[in-house]
């Protein structure tokens, strides 16, 4: 078992009860759109509700780049701006941390994929040489895990999984890594033969992870009318563990990656949002539910009532409705 | 087609057979001037040639470190071409459109994206875009505004918006596999270019100077 460079020692974190939990009447749910980043405040729908009611809406930052992560259980969001004319460069992309009340602080300079720890105490980051870094709030940088992207936490913040890739290189992609964050010992590496994968998101007790992949030989010579080629798998997060197709049959997606996936905690259902679409999985059952003109999905309540974001600019006074997914 | 000449007699020179030698490129949009960011030459009024590759230039926003390739900013949905003729070599048409961010790594970063081998060996690759119109087979070029389309351009994979990645790269597509500058030229490290024909533009980024750009005629 290999260890990764760790700077300094990664302490495990506390984490919140969900701010759905929390008992307030409204939630913050941060959202972008054409370079705007808002923060809404939505009514909790009731229990069986069909509709809810945006309370307010305010502007928390223009000309952002990208809303990069949002944590249901603490309210706080990363987005990113943007400078120069650069399209594939890190190097001028800033990371920025927001909170349900909208107050706003400077993270980091330098990182594309980034996502915010469960507890809100850490970033990871890939660099413009395509190292993947853990980097506190204050941005000092934790620990190095070498050429990689893609990186997710567990729920509980004790695990991460990441994609070891070297930036445009094309059939010697490392496999997918998941490492214990205290110590940084690996728990165990995947790597598929012969497709392309990326990991999603892991299971509400970290346990198994789901990751979406395509046969690299589906790539080619292929239909191009037939978009749907993606499978979604789950792994045990066990060494040597056998990935289990989840969407079986016809059940397949038509993107490999997601501008939003949510493993909604509590239902055993995976949202991934894509352009103006979202797809829920039931990871139990292997059924796909498609969501056009859906963007965004979150869980309230104990059910399998969603609370989704419209892409239909036509409604804009009315972005919010409540969804029940199977 | 004078820099082209000259190129043909530099390899007749040096006992290269042209055609053998290297596969030459046309532009692969539409002839526009487009911004360029990474892996350019610009020559201001005064004839100086100024190269944009992370050595003649310090830092910033005209290029970027670890690219090994041109971008055009063509604004999503331009129709891409070939820029020679060739055989499909490998295609990506499973990412997000529109869904491009940095460190998105469908594609392995280039997101959709085509790459054609030509006889040379050198692999040209068309990234970013938002779909691909060929999956196999032998690929024409075709000189002039239009040409043989590959794909449209867009905003998928590793990306921050809207652009054309063209890279020309040796062999195959892995990460050791290396890749070539397209402009030669006097501020660059090659004394010929790998673009079948170019003029000097004004560069959009740059006024007031020229950039190095190439056009739509296809190698005979």
């Amino acid at each position: 078992m290999s260890t990764h460079g760790w700077a300094q020692a990664i302490p495990p974190e506390s984490i919140a009860l969900s701010t759905y939990d929390q008992g307030a009447p409204t939630i913050a749910i941060p959202f972008f759109r054409e370079g705007t980043l808002f923060l809404s405040h939505v009514k909790k729908p009731m229990e069986g509700a069909t509709t809810t009611t945006e309370v307010s809406r305010r502007i928390i930052a223009d000309n952002v780049y990208r809303l990069a992560d949002v944590n249901r259980q603490t309210g706080e969001y990363l987005y990113q701006t943007i400078e120069g004319t650069n399209r594939e460069s890190v190097a001028n992309v800033t990371t920025w941390l927001g909170d349900a009340s909208g107050k706003v602080t400077r993270v980091y300079t330098g990182g594309g994929y980034v996502k915010l720890s469960p507890g809100g105490s850490y970033i990871t980051a890939t660099d413009e040489n395509g190292m993947l870094r853990i980097i506190d709030l204050k941005g000092e940088e934790r620990a190095v895990l070498g050429k990689a992207t893609y990186a997710i936490f567990s729920p509980d913040g004790t695990r991460l999984a990441f994609l070891n890739a070297i930036p445009y290189s094309i059939g010697d992609a490392g496999g997918i890594s998941i490492i214990a964050i205290a110590s940084g010992k690996t728990l165990m590496t995947y790597k598929p033969d012969g497709a392309e994968y990326i990991p999603l998101a892991f299971s509400e007790d970290g346990n198994v992870l789901y990751f979406a992949a395509i046969n690299t030989a589906a790539l080619q010579n292929s239909d191009p009318s037939n978009q749907n080629r993606v499978d979604l798998y789950s792994l045990l997060v066990s060494e040597g563990a056998v990935p289990q197709l989840v969407t079986t049959g016809i059940q397949k997606l038509p993107y490999m990656d997601y501008t939003r996936v949510e493993y909604l905690s509590g239902s055993r259902l995976l949202a991934l949002s894509a352009e103006d679409t979202t797809w829920v999985v039931n990871t139990q059952t292997g059924s796909v539910q498609t969501f056009p003109k859906v963007i965004d999905v979150l869980r309230v309540g104990t059910g399998n009532t969603l609370l989704a974001r419209s892409s239909d600019e036509s409604v804009s006074s009315k972005i919010w409705s409540v969804l029940t997914a199977r | 087609m004078l820099h082209a000449i000259c190129a043909a007699i530099l390899f007749a020179l040096i006992g290269i057979d042209t055609a053998q030698a290297a596969t030459l490129h046309r532009l692969p949009l539409a002839y526009v001037p487009y911004n360029i960011n990474a892996w350019k030459d610009a020559s201001a009024t005064t004839g100086v040639d100024v190269r944009y590759d992370n050595i003649t230039i310090p830092s910033g926003s005209f290029y970027y470190d670890g690219h090994r390739g041109t971008d055009f900013a063509a604004p999503y949905g331009t129709t891409v071409y070939a820029s020679a003729r060739g055989t499909v070599y490998s295609t990506n048409n499973v990412c997000a459109p529109n869904g491009g961010y940095l460190g998105n790594p469908c594609g392995s970063g280039f997101g959709r994206f085509v790459a054609i081998k030509h006889a040379d060996n050198m692999v040209s690759i068309y990234a970013h875009l938002s779909s691909v119109s060929v999956f196999s087979g032998s690929i024409t070029c075709i000189s002039g505004p239009g040409g043989k389309t590959v794909g449209v351009s867009g905003n998928s994979g590793s990306s921050s918006g809207a652009h054309l990645h063209f890279e020309l790269r040796i062999n195959d597509l892995s990460g050791t596999s290396m890749s070539y500058d397209p402009f030669g030229g006097t501020a660059s490290t090659q004394t010929w270019d790998y673009w079948y024909d170019w003029a000097w533009v004004s560069d959009p980024l740059r006024p007031g100077f020229n950039m190095h750009y190439p056009v739509t005629t296809c190698q005979p």
